[in-house]
Protein backbone atom coordinates (compact mmCIF):
# COMPACT_ATOMS: atom_id res chain seq x y z
CA UNK A 1 0.00 0.00 0.00
CA UNK A 2 1.06 3.59 -0.75
CA UNK A 3 1.61 6.08 1.34
CA UNK A 4 -0.93 8.51 0.03
CA UNK A 5 -4.03 6.02 0.13
CA UNK A 6 -2.64 4.96 3.85
CA UNK A 7 -3.17 8.06 4.81
CA UNK A 8 -6.39 9.30 3.50
CA UNK A 9 -7.64 5.93 4.93
CA UNK A 10 -6.29 7.12 8.08
CA UNK A 11 -7.86 10.63 7.95
CA UNK A 12 -11.28 8.99 7.05
CA UNK A 13 -11.18 6.78 10.12
CA UNK A 14 -10.16 9.91 12.46
CA UNK A 15 -13.15 11.73 10.48
CA UNK A 16 -15.81 8.89 11.16
CA UNK A 17 -14.92 8.81 15.18
CA UNK A 18 -14.48 12.80 15.15
CA UNK A 19 -18.25 13.03 13.45
CA UNK A 20 -19.14 10.06 16.51
CA UNK A 21 -17.42 12.11 18.97
CA UNK A 22 -18.84 15.60 18.01
CA UNK A 23 -22.74 13.81 17.62
CA UNK A 24 -22.01 12.30 21.24
CA UNK A 25 -21.42 15.58 22.65
CA UNK A 26 -24.40 17.39 20.76
CA UNK A 27 -27.22 14.84 21.24
CA UNK A 28 -28.98 13.94 24.31
CA UNK A 29 -28.62 10.85 24.62
CA UNK A 30 -25.95 10.59 27.39
CA UNK A 31 -27.40 13.33 29.26
CA UNK A 32 -31.00 11.93 29.33
CA UNK A 33 -30.12 8.60 30.32
CA UNK A 34 -28.49 10.41 33.07
CA UNK A 35 -31.43 12.79 33.71
CA UNK A 36 -33.72 9.82 34.11
CA UNK A 37 -31.77 8.09 36.55
CA UNK A 38 -31.15 11.61 37.50
CA UNK A 39 -30.16 11.37 41.23
CA UNK A 40 -27.35 11.34 44.24
CA UNK A 41 -26.75 8.10 46.05
CA UNK A 42 -24.94 7.94 49.26
CA UNK A 43 -22.26 5.43 50.94
CA UNK A 44 -23.94 3.11 53.55
CA UNK A 45 -21.28 1.90 56.07
CA UNK A 46 -23.38 -1.37 56.58
CA UNK A 47 -20.71 -3.63 55.75
CA UNK A 48 -18.07 -4.29 58.31
CA UNK A 49 -15.84 -7.08 57.47
CA UNK A 50 -15.16 -9.69 54.61
CA UNK A 51 -15.76 -12.60 56.56
CA UNK A 52 -15.25 -15.56 54.16
CA UNK A 53 -14.32 -16.36 50.56
CA UNK A 54 -15.11 -19.58 48.37
CA UNK A 55 -13.65 -20.20 45.41
CA UNK A 56 -16.01 -22.57 42.57
CA UNK A 57 -15.32 -23.49 39.33
CA UNK A 58 -16.55 -21.25 36.77
CA UNK A 59 -20.15 -21.63 36.01
CA UNK A 60 -23.11 -19.76 36.68
CA UNK A 61 -24.74 -20.13 40.43
CA UNK A 62 -27.43 -18.41 42.19
CA UNK A 63 -27.77 -18.78 46.15
CA UNK A 64 -30.81 -20.83 47.30
CA UNK A 65 -30.49 -20.16 51.42
CA UNK A 66 -28.90 -20.76 54.32
CA UNK A 67 -29.58 -23.67 56.26
CA UNK A 68 -28.10 -24.31 59.46
CA UNK A 69 -25.20 -21.98 58.78
CA UNK A 70 -24.23 -23.60 55.80
CA UNK A 71 -25.09 -21.54 52.66
CA UNK A 72 -26.50 -22.97 49.71
CA UNK A 73 -25.97 -22.27 46.44
CA UNK A 74 -27.45 -24.23 42.99
CA UNK A 75 -25.21 -24.16 39.73
CA UNK A 76 -27.51 -23.33 37.02
CA UNK A 77 -28.90 -25.97 34.81
CA UNK A 78 -26.61 -28.82 36.53
CA UNK A 79 -28.20 -31.06 39.49
CA UNK A 80 -25.69 -29.63 41.66
CA UNK A 81 -26.28 -28.13 44.49
CA UNK A 82 -23.09 -26.87 46.97
CA UNK A 83 -23.15 -26.00 50.27
CA UNK A 84 -20.10 -24.05 51.61
CA UNK A 85 -19.98 -25.26 54.55
CA UNK A 86 -18.15 -23.08 58.08
CA UNK A 87 -14.92 -24.94 58.22
CA UNK A 88 -14.59 -23.90 54.36
CA UNK A 89 -15.05 -26.53 53.02
CA UNK A 90 -17.57 -27.54 50.34
CA UNK A 91 -20.02 -30.25 49.80
CA UNK A 92 -21.99 -31.24 46.44
CA UNK A 93 -25.17 -32.86 46.18
CA UNK A 94 -26.73 -34.22 43.02
CA UNK A 95 -30.64 -33.35 42.80
CA UNK A 96 -32.45 -36.91 41.78
CA UNK A 97 -32.13 -37.61 38.46
CA UNK A 98 -35.99 -37.46 38.17
CA UNK A 99 -35.91 -33.26 38.24
CA UNK A 100 -34.46 -32.52 35.00
CA UNK A 101 -31.69 -29.54 35.96
CA UNK A 102 -32.46 -27.24 32.82
CA UNK A 103 -36.85 -26.89 34.22
CA UNK A 104 -35.63 -25.53 37.00
CA UNK A 105 -36.50 -21.63 37.36
CA UNK A 106 -35.83 -21.13 40.89
CA UNK A 107 -34.73 -22.77 44.29
CA UNK A 108 -35.66 -21.28 48.05
CA UNK A 109 -35.48 -22.42 51.30
CA UNK A 110 -38.48 -24.03 52.20
CA UNK A 111 -39.69 -21.26 54.82
CA UNK A 112 -41.87 -23.23 56.57
CA UNK A 113 -39.06 -26.09 57.53
CA UNK A 114 -35.53 -26.79 58.10
CA UNK A 115 -33.44 -28.84 55.42
CA UNK A 116 -36.39 -28.78 52.94
CA UNK A 117 -35.41 -27.03 49.69
CA UNK A 118 -38.35 -25.68 47.26
CA UNK A 119 -37.63 -26.53 43.74
CA UNK A 120 -39.97 -24.51 41.47
CA UNK A 121 -39.96 -25.99 37.71
CA UNK A 122 -42.14 -23.27 35.90
CA UNK A 123 -42.47 -24.78 32.63
CA UNK A 124 -42.73 -28.20 33.80
CA UNK A 125 -46.08 -26.93 36.47
CA UNK A 126 -44.18 -28.58 39.33
CA UNK A 127 -42.81 -27.19 42.90
CA UNK A 128 -40.98 -30.59 44.16
CA UNK A 129 -40.37 -30.33 48.03
CA UNK A 130 -36.64 -31.68 48.89
CA UNK A 131 -35.25 -33.08 51.80
CA UNK A 132 -31.84 -31.94 51.78
CA UNK A 133 -30.45 -34.40 54.38
CA UNK A 134 -32.57 -37.46 53.59
CA UNK A 135 -31.77 -36.81 49.61
CA UNK A 136 -35.28 -37.50 48.87
CA UNK A 137 -37.88 -35.61 47.43
CA UNK A 138 -40.85 -35.68 49.98
CA UNK A 139 -43.84 -33.99 48.24
CA UNK A 140 -44.80 -33.12 44.27
CA UNK A 141 -47.18 -30.09 43.37
CA UNK A 142 -48.47 -30.55 40.57
CA UNK A 143 -50.11 -28.07 39.19
CA UNK A 144 -52.95 -27.56 35.75
CA UNK A 145 -51.67 -24.50 34.20
CA UNK A 146 -48.67 -22.16 33.92
CA UNK A 147 -47.53 -20.41 36.77
CA UNK A 148 -44.65 -17.46 37.28
CA UNK A 149 -43.01 -15.64 40.54
CA UNK A 150 -44.50 -18.73 43.20
CA UNK A 151 -44.18 -17.68 46.74
CA UNK A 152 -45.28 -20.64 49.02
CA UNK A 153 -47.61 -19.01 51.86
CA UNK A 154 -49.17 -22.43 54.04
CA UNK A 155 -48.49 -25.78 53.55
CA UNK A 156 -50.25 -26.93 50.82
CA UNK A 157 -51.18 -22.92 49.40
CA UNK A 158 -49.55 -20.55 46.83
CA UNK A 159 -49.13 -17.03 45.99
CA UNK A 160 -48.95 -17.03 42.29
CA UNK A 161 -49.51 -15.14 39.01
CA UNK A 162 -51.21 -17.53 36.35
CA UNK A 163 -52.04 -16.13 32.97
CA UNK A 164 -55.19 -14.71 32.40
CA UNK A 165 -57.13 -15.93 29.13
CA UNK A 166 -58.56 -13.02 28.20
CA UNK A 167 -56.09 -10.07 28.87
CA UNK A 168 -52.96 -12.62 28.00
CA UNK A 169 -51.72 -10.94 30.85
CA UNK A 170 -50.51 -12.64 34.36
CA UNK A 171 -53.21 -12.38 37.38
CA UNK A 172 -52.22 -12.95 40.36
CA UNK A 173 -54.02 -16.44 42.42
CA UNK A 174 -54.14 -18.34 45.47
CA UNK A 175 -54.37 -21.71 44.30
CA UNK A 176 -54.65 -24.87 47.46
CA UNK A 177 -53.83 -28.19 47.08
CA UNK A 178 -56.55 -30.50 48.48
CA UNK A 179 -55.49 -33.76 50.18
CA UNK A 180 -55.01 -35.90 46.66
CA UNK A 181 -52.67 -33.35 45.10
CA UNK A 182 -55.68 -31.67 42.91
CA UNK A 183 -55.04 -28.07 42.56
CA UNK A 184 -57.59 -25.46 42.66
CA UNK A 185 -57.67 -21.53 42.11
CA UNK A 186 -59.30 -20.55 45.40
CA UNK A 187 -59.37 -16.44 44.48
CA UNK A 188 -58.02 -14.88 41.57
CA UNK A 189 -57.27 -10.88 42.44
CA UNK A 190 -57.34 -7.90 40.73
CA UNK A 191 -53.48 -7.43 40.86
CA UNK A 192 -52.93 -7.92 37.12
CA UNK A 193 -48.71 -7.94 35.80
CA UNK A 194 -48.80 -7.12 31.96
CA UNK A 195 -46.62 -10.33 30.60
CA UNK A 196 -42.91 -9.57 30.13
CA UNK A 197 -43.38 -5.46 30.26
CA UNK A 198 -44.37 -5.63 33.85
CA UNK A 199 -41.91 -8.39 34.66
CA UNK A 200 -39.88 -8.24 37.91
CA UNK A 201 -39.56 -9.73 41.60
CA UNK A 202 -41.95 -11.46 44.24
CA UNK A 203 -41.31 -11.55 47.56
CA UNK A 204 -43.21 -12.36 51.21
CA UNK A 205 -42.51 -9.47 53.81
CA UNK A 206 -44.25 -10.66 56.97
CA UNK A 207 -48.28 -11.05 55.81
CA UNK A 208 -47.47 -8.44 52.58
CA UNK A 209 -45.99 -9.10 49.36
CA UNK A 210 -43.77 -6.77 48.00
CA UNK A 211 -42.90 -6.69 43.76
CA UNK A 212 -40.06 -4.80 42.84
CA UNK A 213 -40.00 -4.14 38.97
CA UNK A 214 -36.71 -5.01 36.54
CA UNK A 215 -37.36 -2.30 33.75
CA UNK A 216 -38.52 0.96 35.83
CA UNK A 217 -38.45 2.06 39.68
CA UNK A 218 -42.09 0.76 40.71
CA UNK A 219 -42.62 -0.98 44.19
CA UNK A 220 -45.38 -2.51 44.81
CA UNK A 221 -46.73 -3.65 48.09
CA UNK A 222 -49.69 -6.00 48.72
CA UNK A 223 -51.52 -6.93 52.10
CA UNK A 224 -53.23 -10.14 53.19
CA UNK A 225 -56.19 -9.23 51.88
CA UNK A 226 -54.84 -9.09 48.13
CA UNK A 227 -57.06 -6.27 47.34
CA UNK A 228 -54.99 -3.02 48.51
CA UNK A 229 -51.74 -1.98 46.35
CA UNK A 230 -49.42 0.44 47.70
CA UNK A 231 -46.81 1.78 45.05
CA UNK A 232 -43.45 3.07 46.32
CA UNK A 233 -40.44 3.60 44.02
CA UNK A 234 -36.68 2.74 43.82
CA UNK A 235 -34.32 5.88 44.50
CA UNK A 236 -34.04 6.67 40.47
CA UNK A 237 -36.67 8.60 38.67
CA UNK A 238 -37.32 6.02 35.50
CA UNK A 239 -41.02 5.10 35.05
CA UNK A 240 -41.03 3.74 31.76
CA UNK A 241 -41.94 0.57 30.36
CA UNK A 242 -40.39 -1.38 27.68
CA UNK A 243 -41.83 -1.34 24.77
CA UNK A 244 -43.12 -4.38 23.00
CA UNK A 245 -44.63 -5.35 19.32
CA UNK A 246 -46.61 -8.40 18.96
CA UNK A 247 -46.04 -10.36 15.29
CA UNK A 248 -47.36 -13.48 13.41
CA UNK A 249 -51.21 -12.64 13.77
CA UNK A 250 -50.66 -11.78 17.91
CA UNK A 251 -49.18 -14.90 18.80
CA UNK A 252 -46.04 -13.75 19.41
CA UNK A 253 -44.97 -11.13 21.85
CA UNK A 254 -41.57 -9.36 21.87
CA UNK A 255 -39.20 -6.52 22.59
CA UNK A 256 -38.93 -3.56 20.55
CA UNK A 257 -35.83 -3.28 21.95
CA UNK A 258 -33.91 -5.15 24.50
CA UNK A 259 -34.72 -3.58 27.52
CA UNK A 260 -32.89 -1.99 29.74
CA UNK A 261 -32.77 -3.61 33.15
CA UNK A 262 -33.16 -0.64 36.15
CA UNK A 263 -33.43 -3.22 39.11
CA UNK A 264 -32.05 -6.53 38.98
CA UNK A 265 -31.84 -8.53 41.86
CA UNK A 266 -33.59 -8.17 45.23
CA UNK A 267 -33.82 -9.37 48.85
CA UNK A 268 -35.57 -8.74 52.04
CA UNK A 269 -33.77 -9.01 55.32
CA UNK A 270 -34.57 -7.36 59.05
CA UNK A 271 -37.36 -4.60 57.75
CA UNK A 272 -34.50 -3.37 54.79
CA UNK A 273 -34.99 -3.88 51.22
CA UNK A 274 -31.89 -4.52 49.30
CA UNK A 275 -31.84 -3.62 45.22
CA UNK A 276 -29.41 -4.50 43.31
CA UNK A 277 -29.98 -1.44 41.02
CA UNK A 278 -28.17 -1.14 37.59
CA UNK A 279 -28.96 2.24 36.91
CA UNK A 280 -25.65 4.74 37.71
CA UNK A 281 -26.12 7.66 40.06
CA UNK A 282 -23.93 11.48 38.59
CA UNK A 283 -22.08 11.17 41.44
CA UNK A 284 -21.38 7.30 40.97
CA UNK A 285 -20.30 6.62 37.39
CA UNK A 286 -17.25 4.10 37.86
CA UNK A 287 -17.95 1.01 35.53
CA UNK A 288 -16.24 -1.98 37.80
CA UNK A 289 -18.50 -1.69 41.04
CA UNK A 290 -22.16 -3.08 41.73
CA UNK A 291 -24.48 -0.99 43.43
CA UNK A 292 -27.02 -2.41 46.08
CA UNK A 293 -29.25 0.53 47.44
CA UNK A 294 -30.96 -0.22 50.54
CA UNK A 295 -34.37 0.74 51.38
CA UNK A 296 -36.02 0.97 55.02
CA UNK A 297 -39.27 -1.20 54.56
CA UNK A 298 -41.03 -0.02 57.53
CA UNK A 299 -40.01 3.78 56.42
CA UNK A 300 -42.41 3.85 53.32
CA UNK A 301 -39.34 2.63 51.59
CA UNK A 302 -37.38 5.32 51.83
CA UNK A 303 -33.23 5.77 50.96
CA UNK A 304 -31.12 4.82 53.61
CA UNK A 305 -28.05 4.38 51.07
CA UNK A 306 -25.97 2.14 48.99
CA UNK A 307 -23.48 -0.24 49.16
CA UNK A 308 -20.26 -0.31 46.36
CA UNK A 309 -19.12 -3.26 45.96
CA UNK A 310 -15.82 -3.62 43.59
CA UNK A 311 -16.33 -6.16 41.17
CA UNK A 312 -14.01 -9.36 40.96
CA UNK A 313 -12.28 -10.24 37.13
CA UNK A 314 -14.98 -7.67 35.88
CA UNK A 315 -17.69 -10.14 36.93
CA UNK A 316 -21.08 -8.19 38.10
CA UNK A 317 -22.32 -10.37 41.04
CA UNK A 318 -24.94 -12.90 39.52
CA UNK A 319 -26.85 -13.23 42.68
CA UNK A 320 -26.76 -11.68 46.60
CA UNK A 321 -28.03 -13.09 49.62
CA UNK A 322 -28.75 -10.69 52.69
CA UNK A 323 -29.56 -13.00 55.81
CA UNK A 324 -28.56 -13.54 59.46
CA UNK A 325 -26.78 -9.54 59.23
CA UNK A 326 -24.34 -11.28 56.47
CA UNK A 327 -24.08 -10.38 52.75
CA UNK A 328 -23.17 -12.81 50.26
CA UNK A 329 -22.51 -12.14 46.99
CA UNK A 330 -22.12 -15.38 44.25
CA UNK A 331 -19.56 -14.47 41.33
CA UNK A 332 -19.19 -16.51 38.57
CA UNK A 333 -16.12 -18.24 40.37
CA UNK A 334 -16.60 -16.85 43.99
CA UNK A 335 -18.76 -16.62 47.06
CA UNK A 336 -18.05 -13.61 48.93
CA UNK A 337 -19.13 -13.38 52.17
CA UNK A 338 -19.37 -9.75 54.38
CA UNK A 339 -20.61 -9.68 57.54
CA UNK A 340 -23.14 -6.62 57.92
CA UNK A 341 -23.63 -4.31 60.98
CA UNK A 342 -27.31 -3.21 60.04
CA UNK A 343 -26.95 0.04 61.91
CA UNK A 344 -28.64 2.23 59.47
CA UNK B 1 15.06 -20.12 3.31
CA UNK B 2 12.20 -22.27 1.33
CA UNK B 3 11.26 -23.21 4.07
CA UNK B 4 10.73 -20.42 6.07
CA UNK B 5 8.90 -18.88 2.62
CA UNK B 6 6.46 -21.46 3.23
CA UNK B 7 5.97 -20.75 6.39
CA UNK B 8 5.41 -17.46 5.84
CA UNK B 9 3.14 -17.80 3.02
CA UNK B 10 0.98 -20.36 5.03
CA UNK B 11 0.62 -17.87 8.05
CA UNK B 12 -0.59 -15.16 5.64
CA UNK B 13 -2.82 -17.68 4.39
CA UNK B 14 -4.22 -18.25 7.60
CA UNK B 15 -4.64 -14.95 9.01
CA UNK B 16 -6.78 -14.08 5.23
CA UNK B 17 -8.80 -17.24 6.60
CA UNK B 18 -9.47 -15.62 9.92
CA UNK B 19 -10.50 -12.02 9.18
CA UNK B 20 -12.65 -13.82 6.59
CA UNK B 21 -14.04 -16.25 9.04
CA UNK B 22 -14.97 -12.97 11.46
CA UNK B 23 -16.31 -11.26 8.78
CA UNK B 24 -18.55 -13.99 8.08
CA UNK B 25 -19.10 -14.47 11.51
CA UNK B 26 -20.28 -10.93 11.96
CA UNK B 27 -22.39 -10.46 8.88
CA UNK B 28 -24.45 -13.92 9.67
CA UNK B 29 -25.34 -12.78 13.20
CA UNK B 30 -26.17 -9.32 12.54
CA UNK B 31 -28.17 -10.37 9.53
CA UNK B 32 -29.85 -13.67 12.28
CA UNK B 33 -30.65 -10.64 14.68
CA UNK B 34 -31.33 -7.32 13.11
CA UNK B 35 -33.68 -6.29 15.26
CA UNK B 36 -31.25 -6.37 18.13
CA UNK B 37 -27.93 -4.63 15.99
CA UNK B 38 -30.46 -2.22 15.49
CA UNK B 39 -31.78 -1.64 18.92
CA UNK B 40 -28.05 -1.94 20.20
CA UNK B 41 -27.37 0.82 18.33
CA UNK B 42 -29.97 2.44 19.11
CA UNK B 43 -28.93 2.55 22.45
CA UNK B 44 -25.26 4.29 21.77
CA UNK B 45 -24.86 7.59 22.66
CA UNK B 46 -23.00 8.22 19.59
CA UNK B 47 -25.70 7.18 16.93
CA UNK B 48 -28.30 9.82 15.74
CA UNK B 49 -31.43 7.86 16.93
CA UNK B 50 -33.68 8.19 14.27
CA UNK B 51 -31.09 7.07 11.85
CA UNK B 52 -29.48 4.01 13.33
CA UNK B 53 -31.17 1.38 10.60
CA UNK B 54 -29.40 3.36 7.70
CA UNK B 55 -26.29 3.44 9.58
CA UNK B 56 -26.59 -0.64 10.67
CA UNK B 57 -27.45 -1.24 7.00
CA UNK B 58 -24.08 0.68 6.05
CA UNK B 59 -22.32 -1.15 8.59
CA UNK B 60 -23.76 -4.52 7.22
CA UNK B 61 -23.12 -3.14 3.42
CA UNK B 62 -19.34 -2.42 4.71
CA UNK B 63 -19.16 -5.91 6.13
CA UNK B 64 -20.59 -7.99 3.28
CA UNK B 65 -18.58 -5.59 0.60
CA UNK B 66 -14.80 -6.51 2.32
CA UNK B 67 -15.84 -10.40 2.77
CA UNK B 68 -17.00 -10.40 -0.83
CA UNK B 69 -13.67 -8.56 -1.99
CA UNK B 70 -11.68 -11.27 0.74
CA UNK B 71 -13.25 -13.91 -1.37
CA UNK B 72 -11.07 -13.16 -4.56
CA UNK B 73 -7.70 -13.32 -5.50
CA UNK B 74 -7.83 -9.88 -7.47
CA UNK B 75 -9.58 -8.12 -5.21
CA UNK B 76 -8.19 -9.20 -1.58
CA UNK B 77 -5.59 -6.26 -0.76
CA UNK B 78 -8.69 -3.82 -1.29
CA UNK B 79 -10.26 -6.08 0.82
CA UNK B 80 -7.34 -5.94 3.73
CA UNK B 81 -7.44 -2.73 3.63
CA UNK B 82 -11.10 -2.05 4.47
CA UNK B 83 -10.82 -4.58 6.74
CA UNK B 84 -7.82 -2.84 8.45
CA UNK B 85 -10.04 0.57 8.56
CA UNK B 86 -12.88 -1.16 9.52
CA UNK B 87 -11.40 -2.58 12.65
CA UNK B 88 -9.75 0.57 13.59
CA UNK B 89 -12.88 2.42 13.48
CA UNK B 90 -14.72 -0.46 15.72
CA UNK B 91 -11.81 0.03 18.18
CA UNK B 92 -11.98 3.60 17.91
CA UNK B 93 -15.60 3.58 18.65
CA UNK B 94 -15.30 0.99 21.78
CA UNK B 95 -12.39 3.15 23.19
CA UNK B 96 -14.90 6.34 23.09
CA UNK B 97 -17.87 4.18 24.49
CA UNK B 98 -15.82 3.45 27.16
CA UNK B 99 -14.03 6.51 27.91
CA UNK B 100 -17.30 8.50 27.96
CA UNK B 101 -20.38 6.90 27.27
CA UNK B 102 -22.25 6.91 31.09
CA UNK B 103 -23.59 3.38 30.26
CA UNK B 104 -22.36 0.47 28.15
CA UNK B 105 -25.27 -1.32 26.36
CA UNK B 106 -25.31 -5.20 25.41
CA UNK B 107 -22.16 -4.85 22.70
CA UNK B 108 -23.36 -7.36 19.47
CA UNK B 109 -24.53 -10.84 19.14
CA UNK B 110 -22.03 -13.51 17.85
CA UNK B 111 -18.70 -14.94 18.58
CA UNK B 112 -18.38 -11.35 20.57
CA UNK B 113 -21.40 -11.76 22.76
CA UNK B 114 -19.50 -13.53 25.65
CA UNK B 115 -16.53 -10.78 25.20
CA UNK B 116 -16.88 -7.54 28.13
CA UNK B 117 -16.24 -4.54 26.51
CA UNK B 118 -12.50 -4.12 27.33
CA UNK B 119 -12.40 -7.95 25.87
CA UNK B 120 -13.84 -6.62 22.76
CA UNK B 121 -11.30 -4.01 22.41
CA UNK B 122 -8.26 -6.58 22.65
CA UNK B 123 -9.87 -8.90 19.82
CA UNK B 124 -10.22 -5.84 17.88
CA UNK B 125 -6.87 -4.54 18.24
CA UNK B 126 -5.62 -8.10 17.18
CA UNK B 127 -7.66 -7.93 14.30
CA UNK B 128 -5.97 -4.25 13.37
CA UNK B 129 -2.44 -5.55 13.37
CA UNK B 130 -3.34 -8.88 11.23
CA UNK B 131 -5.09 -6.68 8.65
CA UNK B 132 -2.53 -4.01 8.68
CA UNK B 133 -0.02 -6.79 8.71
CA UNK B 134 -2.00 -8.27 5.65
CA UNK B 135 -2.02 -4.83 3.70
CA UNK B 136 1.38 -4.74 3.85
CA UNK B 137 2.43 -8.07 2.74
CA UNK B 138 3.56 -8.80 -0.50
CA UNK B 139 3.20 -12.81 -0.01
CA UNK B 140 2.36 -12.97 -3.38
CA UNK B 141 5.31 -11.56 -5.37
CA UNK B 142 7.52 -13.17 -2.92
CA UNK B 143 6.12 -16.61 -3.83
CA UNK B 144 6.77 -16.26 -7.24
Amino acid sequence: MTKRPFLLGILITLGTLVILYCNFKSNNTAKNYLQAGGFHRSESDVISSLRDKFSLSDGYYDIVGIIKNKIIIREVKTPNIILLNEDKTTTTILLPENIDPKSIFDIAVDPLHDNILEIHCNNNRNVHLYDIKKDTIIKSFKFKQYFDKIIRCSQNTFYAFIPDNRSRNLVLAVIEFDEYGNDHIIETTNIVRESMVDDGMFQKYGSDLVYINYYNNKISVLDSSLTHEKYYHTIDTITSKPKTVTIKNGSIRKFLNAPRYVNQLSQISDGLLFVNSYVKSENYLSKDIDVIDIYDIKNKFSYKGSLFLKRIDNNRISDFLVSNKKLILQYPTTTVIYELSMQI
Amino acid sequence: MNFLCRFKYKGVYFLHYLVFILFLFSIISKLLEFDLFISNLNQSPFFWQDSTTIIAIIILSMEILTTILLFFTKTKKIAYIFAFYIFLVYTGYITMMLLFSPYLPCSCGGLTYHLSWEQHIYLNMVFVIISGFLCFSNYENRKN
